[in-house]
């Protein structure tokens, strides 16, 4: 029988390769009270998908190296245990294209970079209060 | 033997551009490390005191800074990075690389005096945004406003209509920042007294903004006998694009301008602010010597509002002439597929 690691409650996944970018939303998300895991690759990040319990959320960016978010997406949703996590895809520009396709995919919500710490957040806690 | 040690030579050159850059590389990265749980922690708490940034470093640290400031929105951020480019010393830094020689360093400078509203850079940005570099100029007139959003807009905007040099969605971004409401008046007085290739681009930039506010001027502009062939177009595109219905009757006044591209615009606009009452004028069009004219007249027509394919069909079927009926034809098919309004 395989057994599955659990995260804790409180834990959002961040899938994102700039390690700035990285740093700055695990320090939002920690001065909330969550806990971080993070994926710097899409290799990464579907390995921590096929291993590890379900996070409270995903936050993912759209361009990364090996798998890009929307097949990140597609997996996440094909995947029994991680079907109905919330994703936030992060856009690097607010590219209709991009949105509509990441919306389509099956992600939540998106955000769109530079983006405004508050917004970010409200955004997630919107999805975080669902889960809980 | 010569070429052996020519050979040596280049490799030992190789390997050592090799070494600096990693170096280089590796100096960067531990610098980055270092300050970027500052940078990050200033976002919530305002720092009372920072590391000394060395000179050498005064590049990597603005470049990095600029990096987190162009990377947030809101004006939360600007307390604690703005405070922590103080304590570091870079504000006077930024100050003086405003006269560097180099055009990284100045743009560096330029971009960084900005971001930190630093008033006393005023003179020297005003100078820097006259530049005959497009970079430097646009980057200058964006750190104007950075700085003081009202007073860089009388000074920028006749550098709006002039600089053909400024890339167009720049420009867009920083009259975005100011905001129509802002740049409504300034800018569309301007497009009144300039000469036509300024006021066409300042057109431009009100259709981008979407600053309805300039359509006084737009009206002004498109009533003048003397306006240019193209300005008079490019009035007509920005007024059938704001769809105000009190433009209805000037529009209506060019449908019959003895310039093909002026009349073809008017059809244009009349597809979008046009009543079921143009019917009337724009079948006028379908029979015009010229194929543009007809064409969007055709268009305009089937856009009208209550317009069904029956209503189109009969006007089709009236028509005697083959060009006028052919141009039709197209439109025709749509609007059988189409949902009915």
């Amino acid at each position: 029988m395989s057994t599955t690691p659990a995260v804790g409650p409180q834990t959002i996944l961040i899938v994102e390769d700039d390690e700035d970018m990285v740093t700055l939303l695990q320090f939002l998300l920690e001065r909330e009270g969550y806990q971080a895991i993070l994926a710097s690759d899409g290799r990464q990040a579907h390995h921590l998908i096929d291993t590890l319990s379900p996070p409270r959320l995903v936050l993912l960016d759209v361009m990364l190296p090996y798998h890009n978010g929307f097949e990140l997406v597609a997996h996440i949703r094909s995947k029994e245990p991680w079907r109905d996590v919330p994703i936030v895809m992060l856009t690097a520009d607010s590219a209709e294209r991009d949105i509509v396709r990441a919306l389509d995919a099956g992600a939540s919500d998106y955000v769109v970079k530079p983006f405004n710490p508050k917004e970010l957040m409200a955004r997630l806690r919107r999805f975080l209060k669902t889960a809980s | 033997m010569v070429e052996a040690g020519v050979v040596a030579a280049l490799f030992a050159g190789v390997v050592a551009l090799q070494l600096t850059k990693n170096l280089r590389l590796r100096r960067r990265n531990q610098f980055h490390a270092a300050w970027r749980p500052l940078l990050v922690q200033s976002l919530s708490d305002i720092p009372q005191s920072v590391p000394a940034v060395r000179s050498r470093d005064t590049l990597n640290f603005l470049f990095y800074w600029n990096y987190f400031h162009e990377s947030l929105l809101g004006e939360d951020k600007l307390v604690g990075l703005n405070q922590l480019a103080r304590l570091a010393g870079m504000d006077r830094a930024a100050l003086k690389l405003l006269k560097a020689n180099g055009l990284r360093k100045r743009l560096m400078a330029i971009i960084t005096v900005g971001h930190l509203g630093e008033q006393s850079a005023w003179n020297d940005l005003v100078a820097l945004a006259q530049s005959p570099h497009p970079i430097v100029s646009l980057s200058a007139a964006r750190a104007l406003v950075d700085i003081n959003p009202k007073a860089a807009l009388p000074l920028i905007t006749p550098w709006i209509g002039a600089r053909a040099d400024w890339s167009p969605p720049k420009v867009a971004a920083i009259l975005a920042q100011i905001g129509s409401a802002l740049i409504a008046q300034p800018l569309s007085e301007a497009a009144l007294v300039v000469a036509p290739d300024m006021a066409m681009r300042i057109l431009h930039y009100l259709e981008v903004t979407r600053c309805t506010a300039g359509l006084p001027a737009v009206r002004t502009l498109l009533a003048r006998e003397s306006a240019e062939t193209a300005l008079k177009v490019a009035c007509l595109k920005l007024i059938g694009q704001f769809q105000d219905p009190k433009d209805l009757a000037l529009v209506r006044s060019f449908i019959s301008h003895s310039d093909e591209s002026v009349r073809a615009q008017a059809a244009v606009a009349l597809g979008t602010i046009g009543m079921p009452a143009d019917e009337g004028l724009l079948i006028s069009l379908l029979a015009d010597s010229q194929w543009d004219v007809r064409y969007r007249a055709a268009e305009a027509l089937a856009h009208l509002p209550l317009m069904q394919h029956e209503r189109l069909a009969e006007i089709h079927a009236r028509q005697h002439d083959t060009a006028a009926k052919q141009i039709l034809e197209p439109f025709l098919i749509t609007a059988k597929s189409a949902p009915s309004k």
